[in-house]
């Protein structure tokens, strides 16, 4: 803590010449980057997540009606596709995402109690077919009806035979695919309607007072998921092997271990969040920062970001197995520490942009 | 405490004095603008203020304090308020809103701090805190004369480690409810939770006249890690209880109920809404009816609702960072103040939602009182 200060404190007085003072942006162009940004970033991502869903929901549908060797591997490269566009649009936590709690139904993770693998196999034991309505999965559990369970059911060890002849669990794969398709749908429909909000704040019928508010909004979507993906996806699958070089790891605290994918969410989360930064030119957390006269801060998350990406590509994979290996290991907590130094990077940026992004939410009181 | 002072309290409770008197509410005539409430907040770097806002949007007030501020309460029928120190710091702030002046800060004492809530007696004559006697760690509730040099009347222990919010039953205002969080800390240590391991909340019904604990209530040991910290009170001597959890469990309860003589009830959500709640409340308070209850999640950025007739879960709306709550004379309605500035007024029977506009932007602290 002592050594952030100083080395904010430091950066300040250093840039901070007399001649050039630095400024917050003005409400011009926080507004001229959320529209940006909701524009190029948010919007064709909640557009992906709908379509990879929809697909998933055909793919899984057919796969039902020939259970074949071939459709099995379409349906679970769907089933890729669809987390690959979650993982790239999950750090958005505000707007429709939050209607009905959509964000924990998508996706309920960690999941520490197994409460996924309850709830699936007690509905695979039920083979009940009321089960497999959609209003059923309105009403269930946020646990059996989102990508985890999807994974369950497509990645089941016992394999082609589980899904043949219309089997129940290829029924069930196929409607909880259809409740994500049609979750997936209505969300990007609606921040259509949310994405007005960013243009004219302040005007009775936008979500948003002020643009520093809106601002604040996708800020937060940029900052905080770097801690949760460390503390998450990283330190926790180390387990005692994070500070200790001969702990023991815990490989099934790794996300989405059934399908091999653990670090291919990592590489997609940090991309769009590096996307988020500086992705749109001009209008970009990091042109702001630049304008305001922090360029050497802006430049070093820049290069955070392309070091973490880098590293990321190094390891190997399936983390599920690799955890075992002392390199690997190794690899992960230098990784861990290169996120640190980001998350850092980013909360010294939200200060000397001005924001705030929780005041109560971090009082502890 | 002098032996002179506790006996004339004593006999101010004995004669009834405390019941609260019927609504001499202060009229602030300045160009027809009505207070609507006060709050703590913060208005930048190191510098922490209390606000009065109209109903119109500006501010009354802007009273300027030594650190940051936790509870703010107003006096039953002076235009007074008590803003009380974030834990640990040591001053109670007595400011005229209406002359915008600063009438006395009381100062917790060596030894001492205050945990950031403060009450008045229903008559306006006392001031009660909770206070932290950093020597043995044991909480204190402390009475003090509620005008001139506020001299201390009582000093009594809480019946626990750390309490934290203090609540009157307004149906018998000898009664003090206390919670009593249970979380050990040492202003050496900052604001570091020093006892996770063995900490044991409890929600304390203590007797301000004899200072004897008429009623201790504590949760199951399994959840002996959910900190009772806020609490409000009702007419039919109902307290309601927003929870933080210090422990490592997915998805605790977060909200309970207790009724005399019985044990502490939990509530719970449905489990999306439990989950999002994200194991931390920071403030509840009922409505004016006594029926409806609301208690903020600032870190799940939702405010839930509650209907204590049927103790079940109402209904929720999202409020980043939302935690200030307090309630309008209309049943079933609250304003709620964030820490993004935001100030909203929600009506939980009709399902309507409005913006309240504020002249200025600022971060607004935990608690709020309507005025």
């Amino acid at each position: 803590m002592i050594k952030r200060a100083i080395s904010l404190s430091l950066l300040c007085s250093a840039l901070l010449s007399p001649a050039q003072a630095a400024t917050a942006p003005d409400s011009t162009q926080w507004r001229n980057l959320n529209k940006t940004l909701v524009a190029q970033h948010v919007l064709p991502r909640y557009q992906n997540f709908a379509d990879a869903t929809a697909q998933m929901a055909a793919d899984s549908a057919a796969l039902c009606q020939n259970a074949s060797s071939a459709n099995l591997t379409v349906a679970q490269e769907s089933y890729h596709r669809a987390m690959d566009a979650w993982q790239s649009i999950q750090h958005i936590r505000f707007g429709p995402i939050e209607n009905l709690m959509r964000s924990f139904s998508v996706q309920y993770w960690p999941d520490k109690k197994n409460l996924t693998g309850k709830h699936i196999n007690g509905l695979l034991a039920k083979q009940d077919d009321a089960n497999l309505t959609q209003e059923f999965f309105r009403n269930a559990s946020i646990a059996v009806k989102g990508l985890p369970a999807v994974e369950r059911l497509l990645f089941d060890k016992a394999g082609l035979p589980a899904f043949a002849d219309n089997s129940y669990q290829c029924r069930l794969n196929a409607s909880i695919s259809q409740y994500l398709a049609s979750l997936g749908k209505h969300t990007a429909m609606e921040w259509q309607d949310y994405a007005t909000s960013f243009s004219t704040p302040g005007d009775g019928n936008s979500y948003y007072e002020t643009d520093i508010e809106a601002s604040t909004d996708l800020l937060k979507a940029l900052v905080e998921p770097v801690e949760v993906i460390r503390d998450l996806k990283l330190l926790r699958p180390l387990g005692t092997a994070a500070k200790n070089v001969n702990g023991k790891v815990k490989p099934r605290r790794s996300e989405s271990w059934r399908s091999s994918r653990s670090l291919r969410n990592i590489d997609m989360n940090v991309a769009t969040l590096h996307d988020l930064y500086s992705g749109q030119g001009d209008a970009s957390f990091k042109a702001l920062l630049s304008n305001a006269g922090h360029q050497a801060l802006a430049d070093s998350i820049e290069a955070n970001f392309v070091s973490v990406e880098k590293d990321l590509k190094a390891i190997p994979r399936p983390m599920f197995t690799t955890l075992e290996q002392p390199a690997t290991r190794q690899q992960l907590r230098d990784l861990s520490a290169k996120m640190k130094t980001l998350q850092y990077a980013l909360s010294d940026a939200v200060q000397l942009l001005d924001l705030q992004l929780g005041f109560n939410s971090r009082d502890g009181d | 405490m002098t032996a002179i002072n506790r006996r004339q309290f004593c006999q101010l409770l004995a004669a009834g004095t405390l019941l609260p008197s019927l609504g001499i509410s202060p009229v602030l005539a300045a160009n027809g603008q009505t207070p609507l409430f006060a709050s703590a907040a913060k208005a930048g770097d190191n510098d922490y203020r209390l606000y009065v806002a109209a109903a119109d949007g500006s501010l009354l007030l802007d009273h300027k304090l030594p650190t940051r501020a936790h509870h703010v309460e107003a006096h039953p029928h002076r235009p007074v308020l008590a803003c009380t120190a974030r834990r640990p710091d040591t001053f109670i702030d007595i400011v005229d809103y209406q002359q915008g002046k600063l009438i006395h800060r009381i100062a917790s004492g060596e030894g001492r701090h205050f945990f950031g809530h403060s009450v008045f007696t229903p008559d306006g004559e006392f001031l009660i805190s909770s206070e932290n006697n950093i020597k043995d760690g044991q909480g204190r509730i402390v009475i003090r004369r509620a005008s001139g040099l506020f001299t201390k009347v009582a000093d009594m222990p809480s019946g626990g480690i750390g309490p934290h919010e203090i609540k009157l039953l307004p149906a018998n205002s000898q009664t003090l409810m206390v919670a009593n969080g249970g979380i050990l800390t040492h202003p050496d240590k900052g604001r570091k939770k020093l006892n996770l391991d063995t900490m044991q909340p409890s929600l304390t019904a203590l007797n301000l006249r004899s200072g004897q604990i008429g009623e201790q209530q504590m949760l199951p040991a399994e959840h002996h890690q959910l900190s009772i910290r806020h609490i409000d009170t009702n007419l039919r001597n109902e307290t309601l209880i927003a929870l933080q959890y210090q422990g490592k469990e997915d998805n605790p309860p977060l909200v309970a109920v207790h009724r005399p003589g019985q044990p502490l009830k939990l509530l719970t959500a449905p489990e999306p809404v439990d989950i999002a709640m994200k194991r931390y409340c920071g403030s509840a308070r009922f409505d004016s009816s006594g029926q409806y209850a609301a208690v903020s999640s600032p870190r799940g950025n939702l405010i839930t609702f509650w209907d204590l007739q049927n103790d079940r879960y109402h209904s929720m709306i999202n409020s980043p960072d939302g935690c200030g709550l307090a309630a309008t004379g209309a049943a079933g309605e609250f304003i709620i103040t964030t820490g993004r500035g935001i100030c909203q007024q929600h009506n939980l029977i009709s399902g309507n939602t409005e913006r309240i506009s504020l002249a200025q932007r600022l971060a607004w602290d935990n608690h709020m009182v309507t005025l």
